[in-house]
């Protein structure tokens, strides 16, 4: 059988309706219940306004990422990296330290597919984390479907793990269940379970055991302003890209050390109210 | 005699004789020529230098340094700028003659004269399609004890190849400068092409054409950027052309007949009217026909077009006076011919078609502009260009009704709205108001945008590419937000490497790795614990730190922010062959450069940043060092006239300290209510201060 064939066999099969059986076994699967948390999954829209010295401070980007309503007054957790902190995060890497600020304005939270999104403010980021919370700036009647980190899990290498994300704006954010394994727990820079790399994904997003405790957030790991000896992006680009892909692939931050930030930011954001 | 003599004579024994005459014969009188030519050039030479020196001294003290405050658009904003130039004085009313390229986009004039005065000087009109502009001196700003030299404009029609010329000006923006060379050619016109019969199109930017009448002198004195508006003087001292475009030895300079009839037009109205028919030539000589000018293109609805003239005609004489233009020399003759006619004029053309021979009647009309205005609509997030005639052809737009979008803001209000706009668009109406031109959009947007007022959503009409489309536009003056917080966490005040064990046994710590201290913090906690540089950490509250290479740098400050504020850490260190455990209260992380609070001046046009312990630390600056640390400063504001620069540390304004971003903001207000003429600011650059002088401009200015 030629290359061809073989290529075309493997994709007729991929694409044959499944059977019955497979199909009953699926709806055995925790996808359908872990949508119900799909409330909670959110659409934050930003543009970052950029401000480095020497170059201007006006330089602006449009964004939106995924990110997490994590109570019913409108706190939202999200990935710090994808509110503009890769843009510092990439000014470090190989040394350089740019004085370069990001700062996201126009802040607006999606809920759902709505259309217009809710006007809210940045409390607080944790760039070793790759966190930041947002509250939403207008006071709701109604409290909003939230994700409660207190259902919290733990995994070790070999479990299987579900990760809710939504797809873009363009196929309607339409929310997905991916399921993924855990393939290592690394304790450095931090405690983090390490994704297998097909199950590679973005930052920001939740992720569950398959009877919906939360095993924690997806992050992005990159080196602090300390690591001044880390210089080895772009030496060697078959190295540099693995690095990257660890780095960027993500991380699940364990969901014990996120509600132990969420709880700094909390009375971080307190002090701030009070002035 | 002397054939007798040769005959009777050796040869060889007379020949040197006959040798030696010759030779005298031949030489005598060269060297008496040659002594006659050393004096003759050196006559030559010294009356050169008198000439030159002569000339000179009749326009050099009528040169000006133009300095030039400009504002352009870029990305849907205004980009405030600096450029330079060179002019002459022209009359005793402070005239002064430049190009159009060296005043384009200019908002503030600053002539140096011949004595370093700096002078004020406002725009009288530009002609860009000559390249030629007049600025005004203010005169008030002179003392009436020293009056103005002018130059005078001599006649360039005079000029021959091969003639001496000078080209003066501030070439780089250096000081007054002349060069000497002669006319290469005094009739030329850039043609497209090997051999082509097309005048070249020349832009001063993108829709603007210029060169249309110009027939260049070319020289090879040598000009260079700032030299642009500079005189092209002749012996006599004259201004015989207006220095425009060169490289190297190839130079080109408006002819003085040109420059004064502009110069007099622009004195008597402030703009060049000229005529205008709406057709293009090409000359003859390809056709196979020897007389007229070949019709190239006409304008669609042109005068031309509507009084029937056709592209392919040929122009054979205009008002019954012959037209021929055999070569592209020739062209800028015929079109200065036409556009000299008053507007409203009837011209009577004589046209071949074919076999047939016609009449043709053509009103002139005014030739319009081709660039309109352009401003910023900083809080709509776009730049608008006026629609002229020209534009709205070169567009195909249906009318010049309306705004041409020419940028737009990335994530501005016009980006973000659904959908959003795009340079190209056309703005019809806004919340169902149609709009007339750019002048109309600028009164709406001044009515609509207040600051600090409510801005509701505007409902924009535009037209993309024939098609009408609607879309919501919000209002959003730009505030600076601070960046936001970082999530305080445990610090210890040491900057450390890691101590990775070859480099610990050559230091006789066989066996060892950890972190070796290279800076203590003044006035932390690590200092009061005497903690050294030299001591290495070897544990955190027992757990060992082991680096494996470069990349755990940041161990031991990792290990320490998984630790609580306020905690009490024991590093256990090596110091001088003993172990030791010392104690150290965690401090909370201290303000990062990215936290950083900012503050932008939109009157002083610079942002700065508060000062940071990590700034401090950089830059060795002890605790006593307070200011705030510039981060931006627009070239074209009065902070970037008056010399400050991104990384300069503002450490007094008017004699006030400034301790931080909060006296910056006061001591701001407190300058912009006294309005003084004249504003020092004390800075730190590098080890040295510096005093820098401010001096604003209070009065509004056009892009306020």
């Amino acid at each position: 059988m030629g290359l061809k064939a073989k290529v075309l066999l493997m994709l007729v099969a991929l694409a044959m309706p499944a059977t019955p059986g497979i199909a009953a076994n699926r709806a055995a699967q925790p996808h359908t219940s872990l949508l119900a948390e799909a409330d909670a999954l959110v659409t934050v829209k930003f543009v970052l306004e950029l401000s480095m010295q020497g170059m201007g401070s006006d330089r602006e980007v449009e964004g939106e990422t995924d990110c997490l309503l994590i109570d019913g007054d409108g706190l939202v957790l999200c990935s710090n990296t994808e509110l503009g902190g890769y843009v510092g995060m990439m000014s470090r890497i190989g040394g350089v330290g740019l004085d370069v600020s990001v700062t996201p304005t126009e802040i607006k939270v999606v809920i759902g597919d709505a259309i217009d999104g809710l006007a809210a403010t940045l409390l607080v980021r944790d760039s070793d984390r790759d966190l930041a919370w947002l509250r939403i700036d207008e006071k709701l009647d109604d409290p909003l479907p939230f994700l409660d980190l207190s259902r919290g899990a733990e995994l070790e290498i070999g479990d299987t793990f579900y990760r809710l994300r939504r797809m873009d704006k363009f196929f309607g954010r339409v929310p997905l269940v991916e399921e993924g394994l855990v393939v290592a727990v690394t304790a450095k820079p931090r405690t983090l379970l390490v994704p297998s790399p097909t199950a590679a994904a973005g930052s920001g997003l939740p992720v569950f055991t398959a009877d919906g405790r939360v095993v924690g957030v997806t992050v992005v790991q990159m080196p602090s302003p300390e690591d001044v000896g880390f210089d080895s992006i772009g030496v060697d680009p078959l190295g540099a890209a693995t690095q990257i892909q660890d780095m960027i692939g993500g991380l699940i931050l364990p969901v014990a050390d996120v509600v132990k930030a969420t709880k700094l930011a909390r009375e971080i954001a307190a002090e701030d109210a009070d002035g | 005699m002397i054939r007798n003599l040769l005959q009777r004579s050796d040869l060889r024994s007379i020949f040197p004789v006959l040798v030696a005459a010759v030779a005298f014969l031949c030489l005598v009188p060269s060297a008496f020529a040659r002594q006659g030519a050393a004096a003759g050039e050196d006559t030559l030479r010294h009356e050169l230098r008198r000439l030159i020196g002569e000339a000179r001294d009749r326009v050099f003290p009528a040169l000006v340094s133009i300095r030039v405050v400009t504002v352009r658009f870029g990305g849907g904003r205004e980009l405030k700028g600096r450029s330079v130039g060179s002019g002459a004085i022209i009359s005793s009313e402070g005239y002064v003659i430049t190009n159009a390229h060296v005043t384009s986009g200019g908002k503030k004039f600053i002539c140096t004269l011949s004595d370093k005065r700096e002078i004020e000087a406002s725009l009288v009109g530009e002609d860009p399609l000559t390249d030629l502009a007049l600025l005004r001196l203010d005169l008030a700003e002179l003392e009436s004890s020293n009056a103005l030299t002018v130059a005078i404009f001599g006649d360039s029609e005079a000029l021959e190849i091969g003639d001496y010329v000078m080209a003066m000006g501030s070439p780089f923006a250096l000081a007054r400068s002349v060069s000497l060379g002669i006319v290469s050619n005094t009739e030329r016109v850039f043609a497209g092409g090997f051999g082509s019969d097309d005048v070249e199109e020349m832009q001063l930017e993108q829709g603007q054409r210029t060169g249309l009448f110009t027939r260049w002198i070319q020289h090879d004195a040598v000009i260079s950027p700032g030299n642009s508006g500079g005189p092209l003087v002749n012996l006599q001292g004259e201004i015989v052309g207006v220095n425009e475009l060169g490289s190297g030895t190839l130079s080109f300079a408006i002819p003085s007949k040109l420059a004064a009839e502009v110069t007099a037009a622009l004195i008597a109205g402030g703009e060049v009217t000229r005529s205008w028919v709406g057709l293009d030539f090409k000359p003859i000589r390809r056709t196979g026909l020897d007389d007229g000018v070949l019709i190239d293109s006409v304008v669609v609805d042109g005068p031309a077009a509507r009084a029937g003239v056709e592209a392919g005609d040929v122009l054979l004489a205009l008002d019954g006076e012959l037209t021929t233009v055999r070569f592209v020399e020739q062209v800028p003759l015929l079109l200065t011919r036409i556009a000299g006619r008053p507007v409203g004029a009837t011209l009577e053309m004589t046209l071949r078609r074919g076999d047939e021979v016609l009449t043709r009647q053509v009103k002139t009309e005014k030739l319009s502009k081709d660039l309109g205005d352009e401003r910023s609509f900083s809080a709509w997030g776009f730049t608008a260009r006026e629609i002229t005639e020209k534009l709205a052809r070169d567009w195909r737009l249906d009318s010049s009704r309306g705004a041409l979008v020419t940028g737009i803001r990335r994530g501005g209000p016009a980006q973000i709205a659904e959908p959003p706009l795009e340079a190209g668009d056309v703005l019809l109406s806004i919340d169902g108001q149609p709009l007339v031109d750019l002048a109309d959009l600028a009164s709406r947007y001044e009515d609509l945008v207040q600051p600090g007022g409510e801005h509701a959503e505007l409902l924009v009409a535009f037209d993309r590419r024939g098609r009408n489309q609607l879309t919501l536009l919000e209002s959003r003056i730009d505030d600076r937000t601070d960046p936001p917080r970082e999530l305080p966490k445990a610090w210890i005040g040491l900057a450390t490497q890691p101590l990775l064990p070859r480099l610990a046994a050559e230091i006789g710590l066989d066996g060892v790795s950890g972190f070796r201290v290279t800076r203590v913090y003044p006035g932390t906690e690590a200092e009061s614990a005497g903690l050294e540089v030299g001591d290495v950490v070897l544990a955190v509250d027992g757990e060992p730190l082991r680096p494996r290479g470069l990349q755990d740098a940041a161990l031991l400050a990792r290990r320490i922010r998984l630790l609580e504020i306020g905690e009490v850490a024991t590093l256990r260190i090596a110091r001088a062959g003993e172990r030791l455990d010392v104690p150290v209260a965690l401090e909370r992380t201290r303000l990062s450069k990215e936290e950083a609070r900012r503050h932008d001046d939109s009157d002083f046009e610079l942002s700065v940043r508060e000062l940071t312990f990590f700034d401090r630390d950089e830059q060795r600056w002890d605790s006593e060092v307070r200011g705030v640390l510039i981060e931006n400063v627009d070239p074209g504001g009065w902070a970037g006239l008056g010399g400050l620069r991104a990384g300069d540390l503002v450490l007094e304004v008017d004699g006030e300290s400034i301790r931080g971003l909060g006296s910056f903001r006061q001591v701001l207000a407190g300058v912009k209510r006294e309005q003084p003429e004249r504003v020092v600011v004390l800075i730190l650059r590098g080890v040295r201060t510096h005093f820098q002088y401010l001096e604003p401009d209070w009065k509004p200015t056009e892009w306020d």
